[in-house]
């Protein structure tokens, strides 16, 4: 009947046997959870020895990435158009005017704003060493009514940003499909994880990723219109200066984040 | 083991069938999805981290046997009628090098194999253990094939399904071979852990008469798990065209 020959009464665990070991697997379960699992996943460190075995920095690292998982997400949604777009039925001239100059006076926000953080690439004062570049940065002339788009000369931008542990930063260079920039970056010192990617008009690609990398230099060919750089978090216990420079046939230099 | 007997458990089995079945549907609807550009839970922190992290992998390997529940059937139709403390410890240590060795050559050499063929290939590992347990291959072909030698080749083919899911992983290279040993120490530990519960639950099982009279169905409803498991990654295989 099967493939097996029946057991001796001998060979199967007693009563109290299996008692002992139900009490013992329960338990050790509880230490198991409570010393291991909940760290690994949630960074929930009761005992405090979650982060002795490195457990800990798992489950903070698994959470970080999930929120910026669901924040990415929940930017895809907002860009969809939604009921807001949508043309009001009756549009007086009067609202119509207003509208109008409330978009004008919000794109002119929106080009001051954009302006400043392209002119500051740092979030706050570096403390940079001597040897790391002052961020200089050149802004295109801010032309409010819409013109041709100048054809991209070469340009050449730099910039020194301090990443605290956990940090990241992005940077994208608005480039034409089929144009190159050449670029050189410097963890000073130490040591950064990266994505070299772009995106633009619904597309996305990776063209090179790091872990744990001191620096890297090469050519940046777009493989399509749209934003084309660099994303960095620095993994390390300890700040980490990030000097980047870029020069090449892009529109502009900014800071996505 | 009478014929009255053996019908008493085929009544009852599409119970515990449809019970296994709608768990098996519960893993498949509820697998992960992440948002575009961005890894998550493991394979992200994996991807966020380089060199030596012992404790972390040895975690992760653990984590991967006792969630994995292809391996979780196989093992489990390993030990179904195995009751010496010594026979366990033999069969057991043979799935153990055997899925060691694929799993370590697999990720060194990087041998990448399809993950649908070799996952259909372990949903069918766990329809032959049934089968073998319920004496088919006797009755059909008048054969017994060698259960050492099965569970050793089943074991490698096991092993190149974990190496196929830790290649997606992307492991830095920093490190790697000190992390896959890791890993692979958590796959033990991790085996050991699941084999303790499933031992537990079938200690507590074979005490009764009930075991007799529904190790039948019980295996019958292993081998439907089984056939799942092939169903649903050759439907992957046929979809990722």
């Amino acid at each position: 009947m099967y493939n097996t020959t029946p057991p001796k009464r001998s060979e199967l665990p007693s009563s109290a046997q299996l008692k002992r070991s139900t009490i013992i697997a329960a338990l050790s379960a509880l230490v198991i959870l409570v010393v291991v699992i909940l760290p690994s996943e949630y960074g929930v460190d009761a005992t405090g020895m979650g982060r002795v075995l490195g457990l800990t920095k798992m489950g903070e690292i698994k959470t970080q990435l999930a929120e910026e998982s669901a924040a990415d997400a929940a930017a895809t949604t907002a860009s969809a158009p939604s009921a807001v777009n949508q043309p009001v039925a009756a549009t007086s001239p009067e609202l119509t005017s207003r509208v109008d100059e409330i978009e004008r006076k919000l794109a002119e926000v929106m080009l001051k704003q954009q302006l400043r953080e392209r002119v500051s690439s740092t979030r706050r004062p570096v403390e940079s060493a001597p040897t790391a570049p002052a961020p200089t940065v050149t802004a295109t002339p801010v032309i409010l009514a819409p013109a041709p788009a100048p054809a991209p000369a070469v340009k050449s931008d730099q910039a020194t940003v301090q990443l605290e542990p956990g940090q990241d930063i992005e940077i994208k260079l608005v480039m034409k499909a089929g144009k190159t920039a050449t670029y050189r970056w410097t963890a000073n010192g130490s040591v950064l994880n990266y994505d070299t990617h772009g995106d633009g008009g619904g597309r996305s690609i990776s063209y090179v990723k790091g872990r744990g990398v001191p620096q890297d230099e090469g050519e940046l060919t777009a493989a399509f219109d749209g934003n084309h750089g660099w994303f960095w978090r620095n993994r390390t216990n300890s700040p980490v200066t990030l000097s980047l420079q870029t020069r090449g046939e892009y529109e502009s230099f900014n800071r996505v984040k | 083991m009478n014929l009255h007997l053996q019908r008493a458990g085929a009544e009852r089995w599409t119970f515990t069938r449809l019970l296994l079945l709608s768990c098996i549907l519960l893993l498949v609807i509820t697998l992960p999805a992440a948002a575009h550009g961005i890894a998550t839970g493991d394979k992200g922190y994996i991807q966020e981290i380089s060199g030596i992290n012992i404790i972390p992998f040895m975690y992760l390997g653990a984590k991967h046997m006792v969630t994995g529940y292809d391996h979780i059937l196989f093992l489990l139709g390993i030990v179904f009628f195995l009751y010496k403390t010594k026979d366990i410890g033999v069969y057991v240590s043979l799935f153990a090098i055997g899925h060691s060795t694929t799993m370590l050559l697999g990720v060194y050499f990087n041998i990448g194999i399809n993950a649908y063929i070799i996952d259909a290939i372990i949903g069918f590992s766990v329809v032959y253990k049934a089968l073998d347990n319920m004496g088919a291959f006797r009755v059909w072909f008048k054969y017994q094939p060698n259960t050492r030698l099965t569970t050793l080749v089943f074991g490698f083919f096991h092993g190149f399904g974990l190496s196929t899911k830790i290649l997606e992983y992307e492991i830095s290279p920093d490190g790697l071979v000190p992390n896959l040993l890791a890993f692979n120490v958590g796959v033990e530990l991790g085996q050991l852990l699941a084999l303790s519960g499933i031992l537990i639950v079938m200690g507590y099982w074979r005490r009764t008469q009930t075991f007799w009279r529904y190790a039948y169905s019980l295996n019958t409803t292993m081998m439907t798990a089984g056939f799942a498991l092939v169903g649903y990654q050759l439907t992957g295989l046929i979809l990722s065209f």
